[in-house]
């Protein structure tokens, strides 16, 4: 658990690009990630089971949905949904509070490579070429 | 066919049953009778199989079988034992990518054109390889028969699903006893279910007919109908999972619905609701004897009533309320619509929905009669305030996802009034709903809005405006606010403690100043004006005031005697920060104060 919120804290951490702020923080990005850090205990079990993997475009995508327990697969998967609506509204917002909308898609791709080098060993993630890979 | 030592293999080479074909048929029997064109074969294990085609290891996979065939009375009998369903792939392909574990037991009999069967599968477990159909443990009866007469067969058919556990997205199900029995005729052009039922244990019981044409494979007619359904497990097991990660609804009462369509869509639909109480986020809004009686035609007029005794909205308490839905196929309105809430009543006026090509557009407008401030601040566990809020909506509309405010939404508070123009809210039904206003208020009695606020005692009035106000799942992103003393004559003074407050909010110095001279010894002062803003940009509230001075912004300006000159120091403060600041205000003047 402890690993888990530290992943999230990681990925959230403060880093400024070349050109944009990635920790600025407005209420609306506020609430966003608090509704993702609350939602991360739920996910994290289907990362390191292999049923959930972090793909190269920034979103949580279902890898194996048969490794999800029957009585979860629905919940997990509602869960999947509203986090990438939810990852779509950060990356947004990030570029509209750094005054630049335009930024959008170097902000997905930024966060991205942060999702990817903060998961932790044994998650899936999605390489360059878009082929999954343990961690 | 070759008589061995210890039994008999017949050996197939292609059978071909209806349009499939099986190759590669080698049936061994312990015991092997054959006479006069009766064939039995007794302690037998069936091999089906076309090697290099499936994948190993499932189409060498043996069933143990009883076999007896009488080609006079052309009659085939099948007996299963404990079968395992990986062996059954060699025979039906298809079944492969479901990779079924499990095994089935029972028999098949074939006399002539009927067949009959009855099999007991048990572990019973597939899944596709997507994972949205699946299934674990499952244990079920399935029986029936079907004849054949000039192309076309007539089936019946009964399950029994009496354990494990299954997911079809989006919905997860245990088996706990519910059945299906369904009859019905299929040809090459048409699937038909004249008649199912299913019965759902803790739920209900729901009839159906449904007609699929079979060379397009699409839905001909669908007509389904529900007896008085227990609407509580219902919602829970087959509406919430549709909704994804929404407030969860929980009904208590009972439901009962039916519905048609065809092949052009939703012809009717009808449905009854009778709840004690409904409950949605848990306590968040809760209404009870909500009843609802819906005759829905996709061609005709009806009218459905929605009523409840009332509830509660959060910390509001809900009056009794009847909603009379005129409906037109896809057309639906009222003309009136009276919610009480608290002791104020909440209008709705001239609604219209209607849907096209797939979109909801709707309007409606309003009207929002006095609710007693006291009262209202009371209930919402805020500091009290007093007088009265009403308000009128003008016509709100809903399309392409975009809830768009037609004129000013006009609250009337304080004495004076707020008025919100330009109101959009975008995606409203969704998860970030983006809201932009511009709102503008008038002549708010101060002394109205702090006299019992523990901020202390301010008289006056005063005017504010927000700009380019922007909210985002009902966060504010960005605006530019202002707020000045009203124009005119009237009596203005401020209290020492909404002095250190108001200094408070522009960063220290004021409120100390006080302390240390000689004005602590007044309780109020006088004042010409006062004038604060804030412009948020990025998370951040550069704030300013009437004028700037020295290093700083002056927020209120001394008149009278003894005159005061409150100044603030920090520029930029953090909208978190600055909230914070407010609460904390708040919580210090809920408490009663002695000074």
């Amino acid at each position: 658990m402890r690993s888990a919120f530290a992943f999230l804290l990681l990925a959230f951490s403060a880093l400024v690009m070349a050109q944009g702020n990635l920790e600025v923080n407005t209420p609306a990005i506020s609430q966003v990630k608090s509704a993702m850090t609350s939602r991360h205990a739920q996910l994290a079990p289907h990362y390191a089971s292999g049923a959930l993997g972090l793909a190269r475009d920034a979103t949580v995508q279902v890898r194996d949905a048969n490794a999800i327990p029957l009585a979860q697969r629905g919940a997990v998967q509602s869960a999947v949904a509203a986090e990438n609506s939810d990852r779509a509204t950060l990356y947004r917002e990030i570029a509209k509070a750094n005054g630049n909308p335009a930024w959008e898609a170097d902000i997905r791709a930024t966060f991205a490579q942060r999702w990817i080098d903060k998961a932790q060993p044994g998650w899936w993630v999605q390489n360059a070429q878009g082929a999954w890979v343990k961690k | 066919m070759q008589p061995r030592a210890g039994g008999t293999v017949l050996t197939i080479g292609l059978l071909r049953v209806a349009d499939r074909q099986f190759s590669d048929l080698r049936l061994k029997c312990r015991e092997f009778k054959w006479n006069d064109g009766d064939l039995r074969c007794a302690g037998g294990t069936l091999k089906v199989g076309t090697p290099g085609v499936l994948p190993a290891g499932r189409a060498g996979d043996a069933a143990a079988v009883d076999f007896h065939y009488a080609a006079k009375r052309k009659l085939l009998e099948l007996t299963l034992r404990d079968v395992p369903l990986a062996s059954l792939v060699g025979a039906v392909p298809e079944l492969a990518a479901w990779q079924p574990r499990g095994t089935v037991s029972g028999s098949l009999r074939l006399v002539g054109s009927h067949a009959e069967f009855d099999l007991v599968a048990s572990g019973l477990a597939f899944a596709n390889a997507e994972g949205s159909r699946a299934a674990e443990g499952v244990a079920l009866r399935l029986t029936g028969s079907a004849s054949e007469a000039s192309g076309a067969w007539a089936w019946q058919v009964s399950v029994d699903w009496q354990g494990g556990e299954a997911f079809i997205q989006p919905w997860y199900l245990k088996g706990t006893g519910q059945t299906l029995v369904a009859s019905g005729t299929v040809d090459v052009d048409e699937l038909r279910i004249d008649k199912a039922r299913f019965e759902l244990p803790g739920i209900g019981t729901l009839d159906g007919r449904l007609r699929l044409d079979r060379r397009n494979g699409q839905l001909a007619a669908l007509e389904v109908a529900s007896d008085r359904w227990n609407a509580g497990p219902a919602f829970e097991q087959w509406v919430q999972p549709l909704l994804g990660e929404t407030p969860r609804v929980r009904p208590l009462g009972t439901a009962r619905f039916a519905f048609a369509l065809d092949a052009a869509g939703p012809r009717s639909l009808d449905l009854d609701l009778d709840l004690s109480a409904l409950d949605v986020g848990e306590g968040r809004l809760a209404l009870a004897d909500l009843r609802a009686t819906v005759p829905w035609r996709s061609e005709g007029a009806g009218e459905a009533r929605i009523t409840s005794s009332g509830g509660h909205a959060g910390d509001l308490p809900l009056g009794a309320f009847a909603v009379p839905l005129a409906m037109e196929g896809w057309r639906f309105g009222f003309d009136r619509v009276e919610l009480p809430v608290l002791d104020g009543r909440l209008l709705f006026e001239n609604f219209a929905a209607r849907r096209e090509d797939g979109q909801w557009h709707w309007q409606l407008a309003g009207a929002l009669y006095p609710l007693s401030m006291p009262l209202l601040t009371e209930r919402l566990g805020l500091p009290r305030m007093e007088g009265l809020l009403s308000a009128t909506i003008p016509r709100i509309q809903y399309e392409g996802g975009v809830l768009t405010l037609d004129g000013a939404l006009v609250v009337s508070v304080f004495d004076g009034y707020l008025s919100a123009a330009g109101l959009k809210v975008i995606d409203p039904f969704g998860r970030a709903p983006r809201l932009v206003a511009d709102i503008d208020a008038r002549h708010l009695d101060l002394a109205m809005l702090t006299n019992t606020y523990s901020f202390g005692s301010i008289t006056g009035y005063i005017d504010a405006e927000v700009r380019g106000l922007e909210m985002l799942g009902w966060q504010p992103q960005a605006f530019a606010a202002r707020i000045e003393t009203s124009p005119g004559d009237f009596g203005k003074r401020i209290s020492q403690r909404a002095v250190q407050n108001i200094s408070s909010l522009g960063g220290a110095g004021a409120g100390a100043a006080i302390q240390r001279s000689f004005l602590r010894f007044f309780e109020t002062f006088g004042y010409d004006r006062i004038g604060l803003s804030c412009r948020l940009v990025g998370g951040v509230c550069e704030m300013g005031g009437l004028a700037e001075t020295d290093g700083g912004y002056l927020m209120v300006k001394g008149g009278g005697l003894p005159a005061l000159n409150v100044m603030g120091y920090n520029r930029r403060v953090g909208w978190d920060e600055l909230v914070s600041r407010l609460r904390a205000i708040a919580a210090g003047n809920s408490r009663p104060v002695i000074e």
